[in-house]
């Protein structure tokens, strides 16, 4: 969706069409909850947080100045509401589940090719788990979401400097725990 | 340091954290729909730049007078009296102590506001 496609959504929502909001929230649902999960480590609490941002994204509509992009602007809603919900609730990750079957067939490199025979979702999970949450945050920002260091400063307030030390910080902690996680589960295995 | 992007790393986080569930989407337009928009009535009286213009002249313009007080101030206090039992001979002994006075000032609302920035992120895991 273009800048102009969203700028008219977002005029016809704040002229009353409510139903123009469901196109917004179609578009942007996946990449909301995705960066919601990966601060909470909750399946529940992430689809939750989400909505939650849909909704005070919806009340709060005609404060978004055009001047920001409406992802960048939207995207501050949600890190700002999973945030809350961490920070309010004594908070459990879920508790890891069995890889649940899925044929996610992603990886491509040798060394990882185990993992997608058995149970590369618990692997990753358990390698974020262990991980920081502005880690974990900058992480999915950039590499997920592809936004740009100054668009992750904008949303997450972090200085630039820091977000590259996070990122470079952030991205061998996870492959290194991924490792970890494997090698320990085949240790156990033999 | 240049960060390059990551496919197999994208395609991991993609993997751990899924997609929404598919009654997502509705179960928002739900609670969309009981909820009434925040007024967008409210028309500010300037565009947003001028807004900032006048917010930048105006800090400016209150900077300049607090400025200008501190050195009126400063200049008028001789502080070779304050310090009767040193025997101080040098001429620019006001100035020097003024300008160590609005430097310490200046240092430490900057440090104060660099601080801000990041306070409210600071929180750990």
């Amino acid at each position: 969706m273009t800048d102009l496609e969203e700028a008219i959504i977002i005029k016809n929502v704040l002229a009353g069409d409510a139903q123009a909001f469901s196109i917004l929230v179609n578009t942007y649902k996946d990449m909301a909850v995705q960066l919601s999960y990966n601060i909470l480590l909750n399946r529940e609490d992430a689809e939750e947080a989400a909505q939650d941002a849909f909704v005070k994204c919806y009340q709060f509509l005609s404060t978004y100045k055009a001047e920001a992009r409406f992802a960048t602007w939207f995207y501050r809603i949600v890190v700002n509401t999973a945030l809350n919900k961490r920070k309010l609730k004594k908070y459990y990750p879920e508790a890891i589940n069995e890889a649940e079957g899925e044929e996610w067939g992603l990886l491509t490199d040798h060394h990882h090719e185990a993992v997608i025979k058995t149970e590369q979702k618990k692997f990753i999970q358990l390698a974020l788990s262990s991980m920081n949450v502005r880690e974990r945050l900058c992480l999915t920002l950039y590499y997920l979401n592809e936004l740009s260091v100054k668009e992750i400063r904008e949303i997450t307030g972090i200085p630039p400097s820091n977000i590259k030390v996070l990122l470079f910080r952030g991205r061998k902690n996870f492959y290194q725990e991924l490792q970890k996680h494997i090698k320990t589960e085949i240790t156990s295995l033999l | 340091m240049i960060m390059e992007k990551d496919e197999h790393l994208k395609k991991l986080l993609l993997a751990a954290s899924g997609e929404a569930s598919p009654g997502f989407a509705d179960a928002v337009m739900k609670r969309v729909k009981d909820l009434p928009l925040q007024s967008s009535g409210y028309q500010p009286l300037v565009p947003p730049k001028w807004e900032r213009l006048f917010l930048m002249a105006f800090c400016i313009l209150v900077f300049a007078i607090l400025l200008l007080i501190l050195v009126i101030t400063l200049s008028n206090l001789n502080f070779e009296k304050w310090l009767p039992g040193l025997a101080f001979s040098f001429p620019g002994l006001d100035k020097v102590i003024a300008f160590l006075i609005i430097f310490w000032v200046i240092f430490s609302v900057n440090a104060a506001l660099g601080n801000r920035q990041t306070a409210s992120f600071r929180r750990g895991k």
